[in-house]
């Protein structure tokens, strides 16, 4: 009862803040954004409640489920842009990009399987943990990143135009949003590096190989690369400004597909988890 | 390229290159030709890349070439360069510079310039880079390894069934390598098999076996995720499924033949079985573990096997000669002889596994994570430090950079300077 309380709290909370983030946008109303990151600070803390009340209900960690990812997903995404929020105020609007990402995580999980379920035993592993912590804080940070490109961009058009605004003079110099962008996608790098690693350590101990080139395991390793690449292209070749922040933009396409694309579009994956019932046979 | 399959198979069986082919594996679509290709290139540039950027980098963390040469008057020149002025008459400022960056651990030394120095923060960082390109190779030579030395197979046991190292037991073999081809010796038998459920949901899948390997006799519990590892053998669960024991008897009641029979139906599916000793009856099974018959439609309540019953169409030639459901202890009555349904027990089927290549992979992913730490966690960050003497006294030049971060190091150095400033001027006053 809490928990749908709260789940729905944290919906209506992030509706309004997406609205606001975007009229602000629009409308060069830094008072939007101001009034967005004090409706979402707190809807993180109901956020934060029922990651925890749902870890604590069910003795695992939050992963068991669609409701359960997009529970775990959003938690990550919001409180790096909370972080963010309290680290450098000029930096709120990222959250326009990772407030309504979120939005739609908990509503798509809300519809799909809101209630706890027995944890599977194919998901009964200490990997799990591993895994799926990394997994989301790569989604997490790759979402910010995502973020710190439209700001970019958004900064990068009304600069070339004859008069700023102040709204966005407010936004921080394109160069540090670049160098901001650039140290989430290293963080996003690294934590999806260690994801894949505890990905393929399990996998031998499940399905007996570390590799099954099984299209979740493809596409993470394409969405690997594909941010090492962006990596070499600003580090080797120096690769900068817009065309880096579209890269970023564009890049999170291939993290969603991996972790929520695939599940629906395919039905051969092996990462399709969870409850093996009969259900033509209870009918 | 070819007109039918039969014309493929010709050239299949008579062709060298189709042999070799198959021999080294590229017959399989991740193993193709394209991919291999892509590979070898993508390896060939990393391993190019690489080697060439071996003395950059070893340069870059200081361990080959000289150190930069500068001096103050080129500093000066620098949009951000910083300028300390000390009061003192610069006796002894070199020591306290270095006493200063060895507290900060910087690495701290003098310039190849009169009254240079350098600092660096993570000077090694530059070796990560190395650590993890070269990791890379590693997994490669662990992926072949693995690729071309593993064998798997599936191999279903009932409950009190054992293995004794037949080939011919095995369900499919997935995997036969073309070298290495000699397994272990591994003897198995299966002593319980116990899946536990909740809320429908299967939790727990309890194996109790006893394993021999060689001599060594070893007792185990295996569960889903918990494996036997034995040297490069694995034994690992993968699924399993009902053997109902069926025993056919003639009009005397006299039994004619019985068999456990491992059927794939607790997924809902139907199975199909044949006795040995008539192949003209066919049986089809659909199975229920918790049967109920509510308003004349059959159906399960849950699926944990609290009253077993299993729907059996008999067919013998083209002919459905019976169609009914039969509970545990119950007969089906075909007519010359019937049919009972007198036990059942679980069979688990075993992925067993036997491949070497661990250690280098394994090792492959440890370098290749410390290798992105080093590089991009603790990247570097340098300093050029000046003196020159104004009047006696001393003025510091510092002239900083960070790797990837340029703008954010800007307010580091700011505190850095400031921090050194203190140091300077408490050192002389102390």
């Amino acid at each position: 009862m809490l928990e749908d309380i709260l789940t729905w709290s944290c919906i209506y909370s992030y509706t309004i803040a997406s609205i606001l983030l975007l009229s602000g946008f629009v409308f060069n109303k830094e008072k939007l954004l101001k009034i967005a990151s004090y409706i979402v600070v707190p809807a993180f803390a109901a956020h934060t409640v029922i990651f925890v009340m749902r870890w604590a209900a069910t003795g695992y960690f939050p992963a068991n489920s669609e409701f359960e990812n997009a529970i775990t997903g959003g938690w990550f995404a919001i409180g790096f842009t909370v972080y963010l929020f309290i680290k450098n105020r000029a930096l709120t609007g990222v959250a326009l990009f990772t407030v309504p990402a979120s939005l739609l995580l908990l509503g798509y999980g809300v519809m799909k399987s809101p209630d706890p379920l027995p944890l599977a035993a194919s998901l009964k592993s200490s990997w799990l943990v591993i895994h799926v912590l990394f997994a989301q804080l790569a989604f997490g940070a790759y979402a910010i990143a995502s973020g710190m490109g439209l700001l970019y961009v958004l900064k990068d058009r009304r600069m070339s135009r004859d008069r700023m605004s102040m709204f966005y003079k407010k936004i921080p110099r394109l160069e540090v949003i670049e160098e901001n962008m650039f140290r989430f996608v290293v963080y996003g790098f690294i934590a999806d590096a260690i994801m894949i690693v505890a990905g393929a350590i399990w996998a031998k101990d499940l399905w007996g190989n570390y590799w099954g080139w099984d299209p979740v395991e493809v596409w993470s390793l394409i969405s690997w690369l594909l941010y090492g690449l962006s990596i070499h292209l600003k580090v080797t070749l120096g690769w900068k400004g817009r065309r880096l922040a579209w890269l970023m933009i564009f890049l999170l396409i291939t993290v969603i597909i991996t972790y929520w694309g695939i599940d629906i579009v395919v039905e051969n994956t092996r990462h399709i988890f969870g409850v093996t019932s009969m259900p033509d046979l209870m009918q | 390229m070819f007109d039918n399959e039969e014309l493929y198979v010709l050239w299949k069986d008579s062709s060298i290159i189709s042999r070799v082919m198959d021999f080294i594996g590229f017959t399989d679509i991740y193993m193709s030709p394209l991919t291999i290709v892509l590979l070898i290139l993508f390896f060939i540039n990393l391993l190019v890349v690489t080697l060439n950027r071996v003395p950059v980098m070893l340069k870059r963390a200081y361990l080959t070439g000289e150190l930069p040469s500068f001096a103050a008057a080129q500093l000066k020149q620098g949009k951000n360069v910083a300028v300390i002025a000390s009061e003192t008459d610069g006796a002894g400022l070199d020591e306290r510079l270095k006493d200063f960056f060895k507290e900060k651990r910087w690495f701290f030394r003098e310039g190849r310039g009169p009254a240079t120095y350098i600092a660096v923060r993570n000077r090694l960082s530059p070796i990560g880079f190395l650590l993890f390109h070269f990791s890379f190779f590693l997994c490669l030579i662990g992926g072949l390894m693995i690729t071309y030395t593993r064998f798997s197979g599936n191999l279903p046991l009932t409950e009190g069934q054992s293995f004794q190292g037949d080939v011919q037991q095995f369900r499919v073999i997935t995997r036969d390598p073309k070298i290495f081809k000699r397994l272990s010796p591994l003897e198995l038998y299966v002593e319980r098999v116990q899946p536990v459920y909740d809320r429908e949901v299967p939790t727990e899948l309890v194996v109790g076996l006893q394993a021999k390997f060689g001599d060594d006799i070893q007792r185990t519990t295996l569960r889903i995720n918990e494996p036997l590892h034995r040297g490069a053998m694995s034994v690992i669960v993968e699924r399993i499924g009902v053997s109902p024991l069926f025993i056919v008897r003639g009009p005397s009641g006299k039994q004619i033949d019985a068999a456990y029979v491992s059927l794939n139906v607790l997924g809902g599916q139907e199975d199909v079985f044949q006795f040995d000793s008539d192949r003209r009856y066919s049986f089809n099974v659909k199975f229920f573990p918790d049967y109920v018959k509510e308003d004349g439609y059959e159906s399960t309540r849950s699926i944990e096997m609290k009253n077993p019953a299993i729907r059996l169409v008999v067919g013998k030639d083209t002919k459905i000669i019976y169609s009914g459901t039969i509970r545990l202890g119950e007969s089906a009555d075909l007519g010359p002889f019937t049919v009972s349904f007198n036990d059942i027990r679980y069979w688990v089927e075993f992925l067993i596994v036997r491949e070497y290549g661990k250690i280098p992979l394994i090792a492959g992913f440890i370098i290749a994570g410390i290798g992105l730490i080093m590089r991009l966690v603790f990247y570097q960050k340098r300093l050029r430090i000046a003196i020159e003497y104004e009047k006696d006294k001393p003025l510091l030049y510092l002239d900083g950079r960070s790797e990837y971060f340029k703008y954010s190091f800007e307010d580091e150095m700011a505190k850095l300077v400031e921090e050194l400033e203190k140091f300077l001027t408490g050192k002389r006053k102390g």
